[in-house]
């Protein structure tokens, strides 16, 4: 079989203001092939697929399509010659029904009239829904949906236009295992309807599993490109790091006490979570494994004291708490490092010091007021402790920091109140692979000093490579406890799965 | 290369917490020698009189943009205030003017107010705690719907600007109450000593307050961090509903004081007395540079944008320019100040990237 080249950059380069994110970068893209792109954070993926997508002009280098010179000035001459990008933060009004969104570029209207044609674009969409396998009416909101049925109808939504290449950046980040594979199918289907993809993603596996070819970028400039048979996950990450990370996870030396922390009893919450039982001892990493919707991060909230439960019993250090009172707890010794950063866990336009310290005001503080000496070195205190890589604390603002160096910040600011019991919830979300790396060195050594971890979290490698126990959360019930020796993939699954599997 | 340099003066100069304050300067500079009348002693009197009773307000304001939110209430605040500094000081009230007021004969009396019997010392300062306790008590009340209901701010003060504005009318049957005790007046215009202008000296003291509070101690902090991002900040365990009542009791509390520095200036309990100020307040306020959008902001720039908004006001003044003018220029100014904030924001964000 002849191959068709579908899109080829050459030598293509573009800088900011002098600083290169992409130096000069070639890649060719053939009709009916899956391209895996992967890269840390800041590698320049972003950069490469905006000037594919004619976001950003390219300094330097060209690019062609269909082996015709393609100069893309505007996203919609991307669009125009067929290349279509489904972005990793879904662009959906989630207000509007599955018709207005799919035809949001471009109303059908009736002939002659300014009325947009409902009858003709229903059909439509239908027919594209059923092509990605979606059964809902298309007249269903689109908050109704799941993320899941939310990322299938960006798919539809892109292959109205009868794309030539489809561009997915980190489609899998918020969706279940099954809808994983559902994603996957049709994936494969575009690929043999003669679609040329380009599929970016952290998680190797995937990439290993769905792509032809792999291009690995660092620093802005490809570090391998080959068939995706000729890289092991090894040689990924290391193409991508640059150096080889033989222990991601750092080696275990637990000190478990048998002094119970933490005891909740028959917990629940109509509709969030039912009769939660569970116990972490000191020196503990108990990890809470469920999948999308499973209630994971809601119990993390009523075990914080954010959000309300209707009966049970938290039991911290002997002592009964309150319902819903997150004061109480931190006083207690409690920390809560929170699923999203940006949203519950920083203050992004404060510096540094002013998010580290403001959980730990109360000992930073004599009689109301802040001892800024104090308060200046707990910060550089914690920025040297935790590697956190910015320039002076009390003037660098966080929003100016990696997503790795703000999760560091958030770690640090619970860290600095000495907490004895620390719930993290998915402490490496959106993180690159070094910076991984080292929040698990962190947590381990805060669990070897006798604090108490409770690790909840989607991935279950980080689980696996970290907990001495898992609690299996499905349907806000525990379905499953995993032990030490028992942990392994395919048990975590099971009793992920086990509802469902049993209906 | 110079062109480069002169636009990053500009920036500079531009995101500079100094910028208004040069801005002031340059503005009176220049009308000055437009018309050199502004320099004269009495302009210059007139232009420091008049900031400090808008100072104690803005400053309240200052808190409450702080947090993100909005305080609508205050010019009720001071007309309520007033109101109540006539009731309690006011001299002789005539039947055929008060009559008709519901607290006619047994607040109210033909023979003064409430403390008017007292010695005069004493009755001016339990005036003046009463007062205070008024304001603060409204802003309370505001903070607590705010808080403990999740009420819009913007709606909660407006209805509560309503509501005291008409009590305060309701109240004295919109009448002034005059022939307030003379040591009341003299918090408003009097010199201590002969020469520190009291209204200066309180409002001095009060922006050190509150720079402070902000500045130095935790509560200030909290403020910042409500206002920049609720949600962490409660995951952080700042008692949010607690900082919000207090920070629009401030606002009360300012606003009171900014109503007894009126009141005695005018030496009398006026129900309309704060009708018209909120342009003021708010404007001299964002002119200061403090974002509407919560989280930036001292309380020293109050002081820059209430000294600029003198200044201007001052000269439009001088100029006999009409007062529907006057107050469309003031309205293009606030406006200016608002899109400098958006600018300063983008610039600042553009320059951490």
């Amino acid at each position: 079989m002849a191959e068709e080249q579908v899109l080829r950059l050459e030598h293509v380069s573009k800088d900011f203001f002098g600083i290169y994110a992409i130096t000069d970068v070639s890649l060719e893209l053939n009709k009916g092939e899956i391209l895996g792109l992967i890269g840390e954070n800041g590698a320049g993926k972003s950069t490469m697929m905006n000037i594919v997508c004619g976001v950003l002009p390219p300094t330097s280098g060209s690019l062609f399509f269909e082996g015709k010179p393609y100069e893309p000035k505007k996203p919609s001459d991307a669009e125009a010659v067929g290349i279509s990008f489904i972005h990793q933060e879904l662009n959906l009004f989630n207000n509007l029904n599955v018709i207005d969104n799919m035809f949001i570029n471009g109303f059908r209207h009736i002939k002659g009239l300014p009325l947009n044609n409902n009858k003709e674009m229903a059909e439509i969409a239908k027919s594209a829904l059923a092509q990605v396998g979606l059964d809902i009416s298309p007249y269903t909101k689109v908050e109704k949906l799941s993320m899941g049925e939310r990322q299938l109808i960006e798919i539809a939504k892109s292959i109205l236009g009868d794309p030539k290449v489809i561009i997915f950046d980190e489609p899998t980040t918020s969706l279940t295992n099954k809808e994983t594979e559902k994603l996957f199918a049709i994936i494969e289907k575009l690929k043999a309807e003669g679609k040329s993809i380009i599929y970016i993603s952290h998680i190797l596996e995937d990439v290993q599993r769905l792509t032809d070819k792999i291009a690995v970028l660092r620093d802005g400039v490809i570090t391998a490109t080959g068939k995706t048979e000729e890289f092991t996950i090894d040689r990924m990450i290391s193409n991508m790091v640059g150096r080889s990370i033989t222990q991601m996870y750092p080696p275990r030396i637990e000190n478990i006490s048998d002094e119970i922390l933490l005891s909740v009893k028959n917990l629940s919450q109509p509709g969030v979570v039912k009769d939660i039982n569970l116990e972490l001892r000191k020196g503990e990493i108990l990890g809470i494994y469920g999948l999308m919707g499973a209630g994971r991060s809601e119990l993390a909230n009523i075990l914080f004291g954010l959000d309300e439960y209707e009966s049970g019993q938290i039991i911290f250090k002997g002592k009964v708490l309150e319902k819903k009172n997150p004061i109480e707890r931190i006083k207690a010794g409690m920390g809560y490092v929170t699923e999203n950063r940006k949203e519950e866990g920083l203050f992004l336009e404060f510096p540094v010091a002013e998010n580290i310290n403001i959980t730990s005001l109360r000992s930073l503080s004599k009689k109301g007021i802040v001892n800024k000496k104090e308060a200046l070195k707990n910060a550089q205190d914690s920025k040297k402790m935790f590697g956190i890589k910015c320039e002076a604390v009390n003037k660098h603002l966080v929003k100016g920091l990696s997503g790795g160096n703000q999760q560091k910040v958030v770690i640090a600011k619970w860290v600095s109140t000495r907490p004895e019991l620390l719930i993290v919830d998915e402490p490496t979300r959106g993180i690159d692979v070094g910076a991984k790396s080292e929040v698990y060195n962190i947590l381990n050594e805060l669990a070897r000093a006798g604090t108490g971890i409770l690790m909840v979290s989607s991935e279950m490698e980080e689980l696996i490579g970290n907990c001495s126990r898992i609690i299996v959360m499905n349907k806000g019930m525990i379905t499953g406890e995993l032990n030490n020796q028992e942990i392994c993939t395919e048990s975590l699954l099971h009793a992920a799965f086990i509802d469902t599997a049993g209906m | 290369m110079k062109a480069n340099s002169s636009k990053q003066i500009f920036v500079k100069l531009l995101t500079s917490e100094f910028f208004i304050l040069i801005m002031s300067a340059v503005y009176y500079v220049v009308i000055g020698i437009i018309s050199p009348r502004m320099f004269s002693g009495n302009m210059i009197n007139n232009i420091f009189q008049n900031m400090w009773p808008l100072l104690a307000g803005c400053l309240g304001q200052t808190f409450v943009l702080l947090l993100g939110g909005i305080d609508l209430s205050q010019t009720s605040v001071i007309s309520l205030c007033s109101v109540v500094s006539g009731i309690l000081l006011g001299g002789k009230f005539q039947e055929l003017k008060f009559g008709t007021s519901p607290l006619w004969g047994n607040l109210i009396k033909e023979s003064g107010g409430v403390f008017s019997g007292l010695p005069e010392i004493t009755g001016t300062v339990l005036a003046i705690v009463v007062v205070l306790l008024v304001g603060t008590l409204i802003g309370c009340i505001n903070g607590l719907f705010i808080a403990k209901l999740n009420m819009p701010p913007f709606m909660t003060t407006l209805i509560s600007q309503m509501l005291w504005a008409a009590i305060a009318l309701w109240l004295v049957s919109s009448q002034n109450c005059t022939g307030l005790n003379p040591s009341f007046n003299f918090l408003g215009k009097g010199k201590l000593g002969g020469f520190i202008y009291m209204p200066f000296l309180i409002v001095i003291i009060l922006l050190i307050i509150c720079e402070m509070l902000l500045s130095k101690t935790v509560f200030g902090k909290w403020i910042y961090c409500v206002g920049s991002n609720s949600r962490a900040a409660v995951v952080s365990g700042i008692p949010k509903n607690l900082v919000i009542v207090c920070v629009y009791s401030i606002s009360g509390f300012c606003a009171a004081v900014a109503s007894v520095l009126y009141t005695g200036r005018q030496m009398m309990g006026r129900p309309t007395i704060g009708d018209g100020m909120l342009n003021d307040i708010l404007g001299a306020t964002v002119i200061g540079g403090v974002s509407m959008y919560g989280g930036k902001g001292k309380a020293v720039w109050a002081l820059y944008g209430v000294l600029f908004y003198c200044i201007m006001t001052t000269s439009m003044n001088m100029l006999h320019l009409n007062s529907f003018l006057t107050q469309a220029v003031k309205g293009c100014i606030i406006l200016l100040a608002v899109s400098l904030d958006v600018v300063r924001t983008s610039i600042q964000q553009r320059m951490t990237k």
